[in-house]
């Protein structure tokens, strides 16, 4: 225990000059504390609740939102937290997705989004989900391939419809005559 | 290094606890002249310079004064604070001075500044410095700053039971250290 004795060596008095230099500072400080304003409690209370009432508004918002909404990387973003409770929303939420843009969207498009719903429910292997995802593929199949509808040229040839205005009718070289009435764009000049 | 053990319901700073957390002068020179000499020796035995002790310790009651509005507990809560700030301040100052490490042959030879060292045992200082940071912070808290095991504890936020065992460790250690460089 003696040789522990020395350590009181280490042990050090602060001399009267020091003491006064740190309680300047010290009450240097303290003024200082006093002149800053205190933090805004209020606000930061208000912002908080702020913040907690608007995290799930924007979750119930981002709801029924489909790939290309605004919204759509809020609810994918809170998927993962919700999926901890329930699995099968996120199959669900696929399969209600793909049902609303299937008519939509091109083939290769409908593929990946068919790929990921069918993962989703292969998870929870659910077989009313499956069917009508079978549903949604057979529909598919039987439908003739869609003319998708690119960004509009440059220049438009004038003696050609405008694109942006084309109807199910199919695009034809000879000039329309007969155009139904309610297809008609408001402005769009009907020639003789 | 007084080491009273039981955990006390007062505590000789309980009466400025108030006025600490209301940033008054009295309260924080009152706790000021009652804990310095314990903070300094503690950073005297963690840095191996007075100067740079002193320094740490006046860092550390500026902190206070900025951060005790949210400190809470009473006086004891403010002690443990306050050692707990040293302690990494220290640690800091001693991280920095590995990084800006100048090697020693590279430096002229110059008479030593700081007169307290002279009177330390040379063989202390170095066992001391083999120890882990851990077990000089230990040995230092409980036989220079005169903390019980009870208030070491609560600055290293360890158990009691695993203090008191490092502290044997550590003792042991330098012990044998000690006797290695004699």
């Amino acid at each position: 225990m003696r040789d522990l004795e020395k350590l009181d060596r280490y042990r050090v008095e602060v001399g009267p000059e020091r003491r006064t230099e740190d309680l300047q500072a010290i009450t240097a400080a303290l003024s200082q504390r006093r002149q800053a304003p205190r933090p805004r409690r209020h606000a930061i209370r208000w912002t908080a609740a702020a913040v907690a009432l608007l995290i799930p508004t924007a979750a119930l918002a981002a709801e029924n939102t489909v790939p290309g909404d605004l919204l759509y990387p809020v609810k994918t973003a809170f998927e993962p937290i919700r999926m901890v409770f329930d699995r099968a929303t996120a199959a669900s939420n696929r399969v209600d997705e793909l049902e609303k843009v299937s008519d939509q969207v091109d083939d290769r498009t409908f593929d990946s989004r068919l790929h990921e719903a069918r993962r989703e429910v292969d998870r929870i292997d659910d077989e009313t989900l499956r069917r009508r995802l079978d549903l949604l593929e057979t529909e598919r199949l039987d439908t003739p391939p869609r003319a998708v509808i690119e960004s509009p040229p440059d220049s438009v040839p004038s003696d050609r419809p405008d694109p942006g205005t084309l109807t199910t009718n199919p695009p034809t070289t000879e000039p329309v005559r007969d155009i139904p009435t309610e297809t008609i764009v408001p402005g769009d000049r009907v020639e003789d | 290094m007084g080491s009273a053990e039981g955990v006390a319901s007062s505590h000789p700073l309980d009466r400025w606890a108030d006025g600490i957390r209301a940033g008054n002068d009295d309260a924080f020179a009152a706790v000021y002249h009652d804990t310095v000499g314990d903070l300094t020796s503690f950073a005297f035995g963690l840095l191996g310079s007075r100067g740079a002790a002193e320094d740490v310790v006046q860092d550390s009651f500026i902190e206070l004064v900025r951060s005790s509005r949210g400190i809470r507990g009473e006086g004891r809560s403010i002690r443990v604070w306050l050692f707990r700030c040293v302690r990494f301040r220290s640690l800091d100052e001693l991280r920095r001075r590995k990084l800006h490490a100048i090697p020693t042959d590279a430096l002229p030879e110059i008479p030593h500044l700081d007169h307290q060292l002279d009177e330390i045992d040379s063989g202390l200082e170095e066992a001391l410095n083999k120890l882990s940071d851990r077990h000089r912070t230990l040995l230092i808290l409980h036989h220079v700053a005169g903390l019980s095991g009870q208030e070491v504890a609560e600055v290293m936020r360890s158990s009691r039971g695993a203090v008191y065992a490092a502290i044997a460790r550590a003792e042991r250690r330098l012990r044998q250290l000690m006797e290695e460089t004699e």
